[in-house]
């Protein structure tokens, strides 16, 4: 039982750790992953990927403290991030445990379409409106688009670590 | 999926959601200040945001001088140990004499200006999902910053300050589309708008526009703040790169490349107070 609850404190240590990490890395300028105009997100599949074993509850929660902890870097409108970030752990988590199966493939589709919703929902909140409808479409196409695909690849070695974590909380 | 929605847990997420939700929307139409979320994940993030990015400022450092000083280690072996050494003092030299003149610039700024109250901040976190290179300062409201208060280094105008929290605050800068503000031509005194564009902005590029056909502006001119707006007047901008005319309206438009490094911003002032501050319906 204790054996249980440690191996459980110790998972959520890691995953504390990582999320921490990759919320530095990403906004800290600490380590340059982008690849010309894209720029991941690598927060996103790290969520999809701990929404495929862990419930629908603490993805949703540990989408919103991670939404907010981005909310007070991000240089627009701090809330975005906290509602569209907590939104995705949680159908993350529901999609996974109603429709999908808990595999690879599905871990990639769900990033893709979690990565896809957050980027659209960027650029109709924060180019699409206001500026001009140049700089608009070049954002999506050039900024946004790019920075989907390039996230979702990260969801691979995620949902792996996440498997892991999994087999070690469960013994 | 229905049993979720009708668990006690989702109307507890929901109620949390919300909470959220209000507050931010509440703080948002009172005084466009940060989210008390965001204002608080701030505070506490704050430090590790400071130590993240002198981490990251150190590695880059070190690379530099690792490249720089290769050269001589290789044509004097013996001397290796005593270089090590000195890269390290050296990176700590280079830091102190950056801030050094960073402060004897603004001194020169502050002597020019006496009517400028400055708050010195230091930037903590780049907001890389920006294309227009927005990012975050370790001062709020606690230092005296208001809402608006223009953001400059010794090279020139950085920015404005978007959002305001306690001990943090948003820096929207000149690249970006959402500041529009009165300039001048240094030379000419031809006046226009500087603003920026998403193709502007991955070039550290901003455009001095409408401005009239009969202008002399030149290739190599400064470009000031004229004073209307947030900004006070004869902050220095940039300097124009090449000159087009706009195909719609035939008004003449510049190109502006601005003297401060976006890439590269350490160190700013935040000017706190100025004389005819929030004249000309600022904000």
């Amino acid at each position: 039982m204790n054996q249980n609850r440690s191996r459980r404190y110790l998972v959520a240590l890691l995953n504390f750790i990582i999320f921490a990490f990759l919320l530095l890395a990403h906004y800290s300028g600490a380590f340059h992953i982008s690849a010309i105009r894209a720029n991941p997100v690598t927060l996103i599949p790290f969520l999809v990927a701990f929404s495929f074993f862990n419930e629908e509850w603490a993805s949703a929660i540990t989408g919103m403290t991670v939404g907010i902890f981005m909310d007070c870097t991000v240089t627009r409108f701090s809330f975005f991030n906290t509602v569209v970030i907590m939104l995705i752990g949680l159908f993350s988590s529901l999609i996974v445990r109603h429709l999908f199966n808990n595999n690879l493939r599905s871990a990639i589709a769900l990033s893709l379409i979690s990565t896809f919703f957050y980027f659209v929902v960027r650029w109709i909140l924060f180019h699409a409106v206001g500026g001009s409808i140049e700089d608009s479409i070049f954002y999506l196409m050039y900024y946004a688009l790019p920075s989907v695909i390039y996230t979702t690849l990260f969801v691979i070695p995620f949902y792996y670590l996440q498997k892991k974590f999994y087999e070690i909380k469960i013994g | 999926m229905r049993f979720f929605f009708r668990s006690k847990q989702f109307k507890i997420i929901l109620a949390v959601f919300l909470s959220v939700v209000l507050l931010t929307v509440v703080s948002r139409f009172v005084g466009q200040k940060m989210a008390p979320t965001a204002n608080i994940a701030g505070t506490i993030v704050a430090p590790f945001q400071s130590l993240a990015k002198n981490v990251s400022d150190f590695f880059k450092n070190l690379a530099v001088i690792y490249t720089n000083g290769n050269e001589a280690t290789l044509e004097n072996t013996r001397l290796e140990s005593e270089i090590n050494e000195l890269r390290g003092q050296l990176s700590d030299y280079e830091k102190i004499t950056a801030e050094n003149e960073f402060y004897k610039e603004y001194l020169g700024l502050k002597e020019a200006n006496p009517d400028f109250s400055f708050a010195p901040a230091t930037l903590i976190s780049v907001d890389s999902d920006d294309p227009y290179k927005g990012f975050l300062i370790n001062e709020g409201s606690s230092a005296g910053i208001e809402l608006y208060d223009p953001v400059i280094t010794e090279a020139g105008v950085v920015g404005y300050i978007s959002e305001l929290g306690t001990s943090t605050a948003k820096v929207t800068t000149i690249l970006s589309h959402t500041l529009t503000m009165g300039a001048l031509d240094n030379r000419t005194s031809d006046s226009g708008l500087v603003s920026g564009t998403i193709r502007y902005a991955e070039n550290n590029r901003c455009k001095f526009y409408n401005l009239s056909r009969s202008c002399s502006v030149a290739i190599g001119d400064y470009v000031v703040t004229s004073g209307e707006g947030i900004f006070p007047d004869g902050l220095i901008i940039g300097e124009i790169e090449s000159i087009g005319s706009n195909e719609v309206d035939n008004s003449i438009y510049a190109v502006v490349s601005p003297f401060v490094d976006f890439s590269n911003i350490k160190n700013v002032m935040v000017i706190t107070e100025f004389d005819g501050q929030g004249g000309l319906n600022a904000k």
